[in-house]
């Protein structure tokens, strides 16, 4: 066993107490099925391409309760407007949370004063999202001391976005801590929810966020991942759609040295569709790996991923995309498309973009590149009096602007600045604007 | 080349017909260091062919089958395998009328030449013509060139330095548990040597072979390609070859040296199995060449037979300036399973490669396309353009891909395209209303399908292949 796995199974051994029975169970069964399966490592064949030889290495302790001040709030990126709930160290931060602007009949708070006043609302999606068999769900239902919680009644329309906010303050050693978070939205819902992901020194943030789409919902998640640069970041994010929904997640990832950020879509109604898009922003030593399935298994619905990554220095971006089409999702279209910019020599880029049909009336197909900055545009714009790492910055930008546009506009222009400033020369662009 | 040609050349087999003193002259089932020994010796083998297939089963036995393929089959017990029995002569038939009906109209449907299906079918046919002129003149041509074809067994006797030099160099002994076990038991296979500069004035096949018939299942072939030559070879036939043997685990191994050009067609219609995928044929197979300096690897396969097939012809892409090609069509009916796909590793530098794969899918077969694109770290200005199409016919197939990319180079390009889709009403019902019967149309629509692949094949091969396509699919639809 490694150190991590040592350390992680010493907390294990001493579960939280308290809950309904239900939460227990679930408790209980990840803290056996991470016993049973431990950390991945690249021999297993989804995580073949990113190695948390690191993370094992560390002697891991569980996030203890930390309360960030002014500048500390500052520094994780300020508090984003309400309605919101702020997580540090995966438990409900009361004082820095805001509710206000909330429809009626909505509910948002911590996951535990929600299983100790309402398991029956909580119990039938409570830990029921897609993830068999995998180590860091494990992990989470077994030592997660909290949570965010979002009950959206039939017909809600929230005004503004939701924004959920994780940040992880590591103490003098390397913290693990456990952000989860589940939305659940009943039918014909309207919703934005924001997950940002921020935190400070070292640590290992495994999160799982479940929502779950009720008929005819219509549900946007945006995802800012922004974590300090020596953390470890997997976040998982499972997503069940009734009929007739609309799903989009919109993920961005900036920060963490290695960072899964890893999309489970079950389509288990007719006539759904589901968004999944990315851009990753990785220099440095940085690892950033995106893993996407998606489960049709319902006729005619429609999937889409796009996923776009810049890549500087040593940087290794991963990009996993798996279509399930079963047997009977007739009429099921379902289109993926991963495309890299690699800027330097070191930069490297894996790609798996996978199909598995098992219906015959589709309509599947996938698509990837992987190239280097155009030398005619490069050569172009320096002929119209722009120097180098300008021109270089702008056709960058250019490469990566389409997946800002694509989100929602109460985060556009903050995600527009985010990115600018994480691009080789970036600030020239700023400078320019 | 002529019919006639053909015809003559077909003849010379029962010249070599298996009169030796092979009765009886088989290993007891099992597989041990002195059974690897028996069969060297057996075949007079030097002592380092000895050393190497040793070393291979040493190493095979530290190794587990693997199971990641899309692919499932019954577990295969390896001590019940017989692995050394000499060759001995098929049944022979009296004539044509003998032959079993089902095979004989495969024959016809697929327009093969009537000396051709007796030969085929393995009836006794009087040698009209003189069959030692024949295989003496084609030898001969060949020989002026300088140009080595022969079996395995022979190579070793006659060219062990080549062999001793260039066997392993592309698919080392303990390259993976099919092809250690392979280079353990090998019984033979063909090898083709052709000199610096030569270009290989006919295609060489395995259909016109003169020797290496009842390779077996743990066949090998060696084809070095010298510097600046080219040779184009065929392996397999369209017609069904029966085999009692259900394991085939053949290791292909392509040398093209600087500048040289390699072809190699492959059609392979082993029996399948009945339509609940009993008793066909496994087809495990390691392909792989290694292209130097602007030499040019073109894989081209038609894969519709065995009941599983799983092979991935590849291209170590090591020379500046080398070409890898890969152009497949693999049909799965019925029950068959079949995984395959290429890899192409990119070494050097402005090295390219394109992938052309065509699966379909049918009644409860299983499609899966493989492949991995690797840019190296030094193969800058790398490019490679993969296309991987599935067609699906009837709601109780699959149809799966499954590329990996790999980049480690910024200046490399990779474009990778999939599409998945089944055949339109509407093509099916313009076919029929120009008075197609849907047979006819399904055929025609998947031979438009499989086009960019069949184009690749010499031309004799691709008009076999179509119609091949055509016959696999038969009771698919409807």
């Amino acid at each position: 066993m490694s150190r991590a796995e040592e350390s992680l199974a010493r907390a294990l051994d001493a579960p939280a107490a308290g809950g309904p029975a239900f939460a227990a169970a679930l408790r209980r069964a990840g803290a056996d099925d991470f016993r049973r399966l431990k950390l991945p490592t690249t021999r297993h064949e989804e995580w073949r391409y990113t190695s948390l030889a690191g993370l094992a290495a560390l002697e891991l302790a569980p996030a203890a309760p930390a309360r960030p001040d002014a500048a500390a709030v500052e520094r994780l990126g300020g508090l984003p407007p309400a309605p919101r709930l702020v997580l540090v160290n995966g438990r409900l931060d009361a004082a820095l949370s805001d509710l206000s602007g909330l429809p009626a009949g909505a509910f948002a708070g911590s996951l535990t004063a929600a299983l100790r006043e309402r398991p029956a609302a909580l119990e039938p999606f409570l830990g029921r999202a897609p993830f068999r068999d995998h180590a860091f769900a494990a992990l989470n239902a077994a030592l997660f001391e909290d949570g965010a919680v979002l009950l959206l009644p039939d017909g809600a329309a929230l005004p503004a976005p939701v924004q959920l906010v994780h940040w992880t303050v590591a103490g003098a050693g390397p913290a693990a801590a456990f952000p989860r978070a589940l939305v659940v939205a009943g039918r014909g819902v309207r919703a934005t929810v924001v997950e940002r992901f921020a935190g400070e020194g070292s640590y290992l943030a495994a999160g799982l966020t479940e929502l779950w789409l009720g008929d005819e919902s219509r549900v946007e998640l945006v995802r800012l991942q922004r974590e300090a640069p020596e953390a470890f970041h997997v976040g998982l994010l499972g997503v069940t759609q009734g009929a007739g929904t609309r799903f989009a997640a919109r993920s961005v990832a900036l920060g963490a040295r290695v960072a899964r950020f890893e999309a489970r879509a079950l389509l288990d109604g007719e006539g759904t569709e589901n968004l999944v898009d990315g851009l990753y922003v990785a220099g440095g030593a940085q690892v950033h790996d995106h893993f996407v399935h998606v489960d049709h298994a319902r006729p005619r619905g429609t999937s889409r991923e796009l996923f776009k990554g810049v890549l500087d220095g040593q940087a290794r971006g991963v990009f996993t995309g798996r279509v399930l089409v079963r047997p009977g999702a007739q009429k099921t279209d379902a289109g993926q498309v991963s495309s890299n910019l690699l800027l330097s020599e070191d930069a490297t880029v894996d790609a798996r973009p996978q199909l598995e049909i098992l219906a015959d009336d589709v309509k599947c197909s996938h698509g990837g590149t992987v190239g280097q900055l155009d030398e005619e545009a490069l050569f172009y714009l320096r002929s119209r009096g722009v120097d180098r790492s300008t021109a270089r910055a702008m056709l960058t930008w250019a490469f990566a602007a389409e997946m800002v546009e694509r989100l929602p506009e109460q985060v556009r222009a903050e995600v527009r600045r985010l990115v600018t400033a994480r691009l080789p020369d970036g600030g020239r662009l700023l400078e320019a604007a | 080349m002529s019919q006639d040609a053909i015809r003559e050349l077909t003849e010379q087999r029962y010249k070599y017909g298996f009169v030796t003193e092979i009765e009886a002259d088989q290993a007891p089932p099992g597989l041990s260091e002195e059974i690897i020994r028996l069969i060297s010796a057996k075949k007079g083998e030097p002592e380092f062919l000895l050393q190497w297939r040793l070393k291979a089963y040493r190493h095979w036995l530290t190794m587990v089958e693997p199971r990641w393929a899309a692919v499932k089959y019954a577990p295969i017990d390896y001590q019940k395998i017989v692995y050394y029995s000499a060759p001995r002569p098929k049944k022979q038939l009296g004539s044509l009328d003998e032959v079993d009906p089902e095979l004989k109209r495969a024959f016809e449907k697929l327009g093969i030449p009537l000396a051709e299906q007796a030969r085929l079918a393995g009836v006794a046919v009087d040698a009209v013509f003189d069959s030692v002129s024949v295989a003496t003149t084609y030898k001969g041509k060949l020989a002026e060139k300088g140009i080595v074809f022969c079996s395995f067994s022979e190579a070793v006797k006659d060219h062990p330095d080549l062999v001793e030099r260039w066997l392993g160099s592309v698919v080392p002994a303990g390259d993976n548990f099919f092809a250690a076990l392979n280079s353990a038991v090998f019984s033979d296979g063909s090898f083709v040597y052709v000199p610096r500069g030569v270009r290989c004035p006919m295609e060489l096949s395995t259909y016109f072979r003169i020797n290496a018939e009842n390779t077996g299942q743990f066949e090998r072939t060696l084809i070095v390609a010298d510097e600046g030559s080219y040779v184009s070879y065929l392996e397999g036939c369209t017609a069904p070859m029966r085999d009692e043997n259900q394991l085939h685990a053949a290791v292909v191994e392509l040398v093209a040296l600087p500048g040289a050009e390699i072809k190699y067609s492959t059609v392979q219609n082993w029996y399948p199995g009945d339509a609940e995928g009993r008793g066909g044929i496994f087809n495990f197979v390691t392909k792989r060449a290694k292209a130097m300096e602007r030499a040019k690897i073109s894989w081209t396969q038609v894969e519709t037979g065995s009941a599983i097939t799983w092979k991935y012809p590849s291209c170590i892409l090591q020379g500046d300036d080398s070409v890898g090609e890969f152009y497949s069509v693999a049909l799965a009916n019925h029950r068959q399973q079949a995984d395959t796909g290429t890899k192409m590793i990119h070494i050097g530098k402005r090295t390219r490669s394109t992938i052309v794969s065509k699966g379909i899918s049918a009644g409860r077969g299983q499609n899966t396309y493989r492949g991995l694109v690797r840019m190296q770290k030094g193969a800058t200005g790398a490019r490679n353009h993969s296309q991987c199409d599935s067609l699906l016919i009837g709601d109780e197939c699959g149809a799966h891909t499954f590329p990996y990319i790999e980049v480690k180079n910024p200046t490399g390009q990779v474009e990778h395209e999939a599409t998945t889709s089944r055949i339109a009403e509407d093509q099916l019902f313009y076919c029929r209303q120009r008075g197609l019967s849907e047979e006819d149309a399904v055929s025609m629509i998947v031979n438009g399908f499989a086009r960019r692949v069949l184009k690749e094949l010499p031309m004799e091969f691709a008009v076999e292949a179509q119609k091949l396509l055509g016959m696999s699919l038969e009771g698919s639809v409807g």
